[in-house]
């Protein structure tokens, strides 16, 4: 089979990719494949589904921002239900931790997110079920646990559903005429000479050679241009070619909680519309809790850092013990109703984490365009990264995002890459 | 066993950051572990032995440039013999090539670093068995070989023998009385909460917590700061706790050649104090060759990209097609001298390539100091290197590199790197 764009992956990178590839040019043939049965059944199913434009980084804000700006448009505006709110973000700090952070917050906030500063007494009148300080508490004192003294709420922070936004994309991309083939697992990709010689053993060292489609696992794919973007599976396609996708897959755990002792954290007042607890960022370990207001319940993630390894795995499972025998014992101490609540769901999903700045790539090179590395921030992203897939796809130097910002497209590329490291992330 | 600093690799950035670290203060207990037998016998006995400070960017200038001054003192004043020979380093352009450098090598010259340019005819005069124009070689045109119309000869570039370089610095160590284990491997890395807490499953992902030396084949050594130095192999101790060594390993072969028919151009006059063939870069696939004096052979590599995977191995091995049948092709439309000529030896080693930017990374966090990603140029920059991995120890923002340059330690490091891309790589 051949075609104009092989876009390798139907998450929410590969499908909003593929997308607006389609749709600056309805006759160009694109074609999405993905090992699973349907769209967004890796990664992207495993997500917490929130998003935030509180970033230090201006890119990983412009990034956001717009589109979370396209997520309002698309429910709004095109009828897709993506179940979205903007319930907020709330990142609690300690005194110590928020005089480091000050600078960057103000930043944020100059920059144009809406960003409200809250002080312990406002917190604890609003989260009442939250232990803002461990004077009286030895032992969390010993676990070395620090204190709540600000909360930074943000407001243009919320949730939503993540299946939801890759099928209105995977819609969207169908309606132009693309092609989608699920069940088909791109096994390598085709490295060939620019120009065949016709000699045994090409492409050689000297060839200008390109990456010229993929083998799959039914049958080989020619295309004129590879997208890849297979988050922490690029790894398998782009490492037996020579080409860094710089990230590093982590499996990350989220763990449901329905409990009628969790009731509290369902109302609290003052900070959102639907009157629920906003995603909260404890000040230890990034453990971090969000009402999933579709089914009442709560979920709880967690970033840990150190200790945990990076590894690409295939199916990656949560670890019954990593909540009740660790991040247990400093999450009761922070939200004492936890005390004796089991999780009744959890599962695992992979980060694929760009160390060097924590924010996202899309690099050009031999073929191939690669969007990846978004380091846990992908679905929040999504749709100015596909627009910055089809900009270079383009050989435009500028992307447009949406609301009209533009987007230096080299600046989150590899070769002239201006990016400052992201400071906020979990 | 306990010591104040454990190094892991006693590879030349092993050896140097531990010299480094013991000379800055030798009452401190350094021990350097190696799984090998002796100093250097990894991808450091495998190298080219070149240097060069030709290099686009202002870090690796620096780097190279006060590394090869050390060089040439330790020689020099302290009677090492490393067999350095200033062979200089020549690179062939084509027309269209030089255009296109024309920036970055203005910037390389006004920096200071000695150059001389040579046009197609003097080259041939200097090197006879050169071809520089295809126009009558329909099969080279064929093949997309670029011709040669320029050469830029760097002076302060050449080779040395980096086993003799491991040993020196291993020499230089021991005589200041650290300690160097040989058939020592680390097996991964202790992973230790900042403060005990007596419960079983520590460190928790909530605890404050860091590295604290290595479990090896010779048992536990606890180490205040542990320095991660063992090049490609570090990913084998980083990723299982989850650092990222922002390097993947390819494999890189070497060929050495000594035939009567390549004598005229082992012997090329007037480039060098040697009369030797620099170090000389063909204009396609960073095909070079260069002079070993002290065998009066030919060494060849090549610098393999696109096609090349990624990927760790214990023992890579040169493979005979590579040279008879890939390379070949294209070094004889150039040197018709190495026409059936076969190699009398090879071997192959490992770059741990950084493909963020072509530059080394040195950063340290909780108990411990990572020096490495060197991508192919740890050798030529291994004094200046040590020096910065000592200052990472020492809590230094800047250090003096030899000579008396001054450099900002941050820079190569993660959170506040500062690093243009690299365009001069082999």
């Amino acid at each position: 089979m051949e075609c104009d764009i092989l876009v390798i992956g139907a998450g929410v990178l590969g499908l909003s990719s593929a997308y607006y590839l389609k749709k600056r040019d309805p006759t160009r043939k694109v074609t999405v494949i993905e090992k699973l049965g349907g769209p967004g059944q890796g990664n992207s199913a495993k997500s917490e589904g929130a998003f935030r434009n509180l970033f230090t980084g201006e890119a990983n804000y412009l990034l956001a921002d717009s589109t979370i700006d396209w997520f309002t448009h698309l429910e709004e505006d095109l009828g897709y239900d993506l179940k979205l709110n903007r319930t907020g973000y709330m990142w609690l700090f300690s005194e110590d931790q928020y005089s480091s952070a000050k600078e960057a917050v103000d930043a944020m906030a100059r920059r144009g997110a809406e960003i409200i500063t809250y002080d312990r007494e406002e917190i604890k009148k609003m989260i009442p079920d939250l232990v803002t300080d461990f004077e009286d508490d030895e032992e969390a004192e010993l676990l070395g646990l620090e204190p709540i003294d600000v909360g930074v709420f943000g407001k243009k922070c919320g949730s939503l559903d993540a299946d939801s936004l890759v099928r209105g994309y995977e819609q969207e991309f169908l309606k132009l005429g693309g092609e989608v083939q699920y069940g088909t697992e791109a096994k390598r990709l085709l490295h060939k000479p620019i120009t065949e010689l016709g000699i045994p053993g090409e492409p050689f060292v000297w060839q200008e050679s390109r990456i010229a489609g993929a083998e799959t696992s039914k049958g080989a794919i020619l295309a004129e241009t590879t997208v890849v973007a297979c988050g922490a599976w690029a790894e398998r396609l782009l490492n037996p070619i020579g080409f860094d996708p710089l990230m590093r897959a982590k499996k990350r755990q989220l763990f449901a909680f329905k409990d009628p002792k969790l009731g509290g954290l369902l109302k609290v007042r003052g900070l959102n519309e639907e009157g629920v607890l906003p995603l909260t960022v404890l000040p230890r370990a990034g453990i971090y809790l969000k009402v999933e207001l579709t089914e009442g319940s709560i979920w709880l993630g967690c970033a840990d850092d150190l200790g945990r390894k990076f590894e690409l795995e295939d199916d990656p499972q949560a670890e019954e013990d990593y909540y009740s025998n660790n991040i247990y014992h400093a999450l009761v101490k922070y939200l004492p109703c936890f005390a004796d609540v089991r999780p009744m769901n959890s599962w695992a999903g992979q980060y694929d984490i760009n160390s060097f700045d924590e924010t996202p790539i899309v690099e050009p090179g031999h073929g191939i365009i690669y969007v990846g590395a978004s380091s846990g921030s992908g679905i929040m992203k999504s749709d100015a990264l596909a627009r910055i897939v089809d900009a270079v796809y383009e050989e435009e130097a500028e992307a447009e995002l949406y609301g009209g910002r533009r987007f230096k497209v080299s600046d989150i590329g590899v070769k002239k890459r201006d990016i400052e490291r992201e400071r906020l992330v979990i | 066993m306990e010591c104040e600093v454990l190094v892991v690799g006693a590879g030349v950035l092993g050896l140097s950051s531990a010299y480094h670290i013991k000379r800055r203060d030798p009452s401190k207990r350094v021990v350097v572990i190696e799984r090998l037998g002796g100093p250097g016998q990894g991808n450091t006995a495998k190298s080219m032995g070149a240097f060069r400070n030709i290099f686009t960017s202002e870090t690796n200038f620096l780097l190279t440039d006060s590394t090869i001054d050390w060089l040439i003192h330790l020689q020099g004043e302290l009677g090492h013999n490393l067999r350095l020979h200033m062979l200089g380093y020549l690179w062939l352009f084509s027309e269209t090539q030089y255009r296109r450098l024309s920036d970055p090598l203005s910037k390389i010259r006004a920096r200071g670093t000695e150059t001389t340019t040579f046009e197609e005819d003097e080259l041939r005069k200097i090197i006879p068995d050169l071809v520089t124009d295809f126009s009558e070689d329909e099969e080279a045109d064929l093949m997309g070989l670029e011709e040669v119309s320029y050469g830029v000869l760097g002076h302060k570039c050449g080779s040395l023998d980096a086993d003799a370089l491991a040993e020196s610095y291993e020499q230089l160590f021991l005589g200041l009385g650290g300690e160097v284990h040989y058939g020592t491997e680390a097996r991964r890395l202790l992973l230790k909460p900042r403060e005990e807490l007596g419960i079983p499953g520590e460190p928790f992902v909530w605890q404050e917590k860091g590295i604290a030396g290595a479990e090896t084949t010779k048992g536990d050594i606890g180490a205040e700061t542990t320095v991660v130095a063992c090049g490609a192999w570090a990913e084998g101790l980083l990723n299982p706790v989850g650092l990222d060594p922002f390097t993947r390993a390819k494999k890189r072969q070497l060929f050495a050649f000594k035939d009567p028919k390549l004598n005229r151009l082992i012997n090329t006059r007037g480039l060098n104090s040697d009369d030797a063939l620099p170090l000389t870069i063909l204009p396609k696939a960073g095909i070079h060759i260069r002079t070993e004096v002290s065998e009066k052979s030919i060494w060849l590599g090549c610098a393999d990209g696109l096609g090349r995977g990624f990927g760790l191995e214990e023992d890579p091995k040169p493979e005979e097609d590579y040279y008879g049948n890939n390379i070949y092709h294209a070094l004889v439309r150039y040197f018709p001298c190495f026409s059936d000529v076969r190699p009398v030896n090879s071997w192959a080693g490992q770059y741990d390539i950084n493909s963020l930017d072509e530059t080394p990374v040195v950063y340290s966090g909780e108990g411990f100091v990572y020096v490495g990603a060197s991508s192919g140029s740890g050798i030529m920059k291994s004094d200046s290197l040590g020096r910065i991995a000592a200052a990472n120890y020492y809590g230094e923002e800047e250090t003096e590199l030899y000579g008396g340059r001054r450099f900002r330690v941050a820079d190569l490091g993660v959170k506040g790197r500062h690093v243009k891309h690299e365009a001069f790589v082999l």
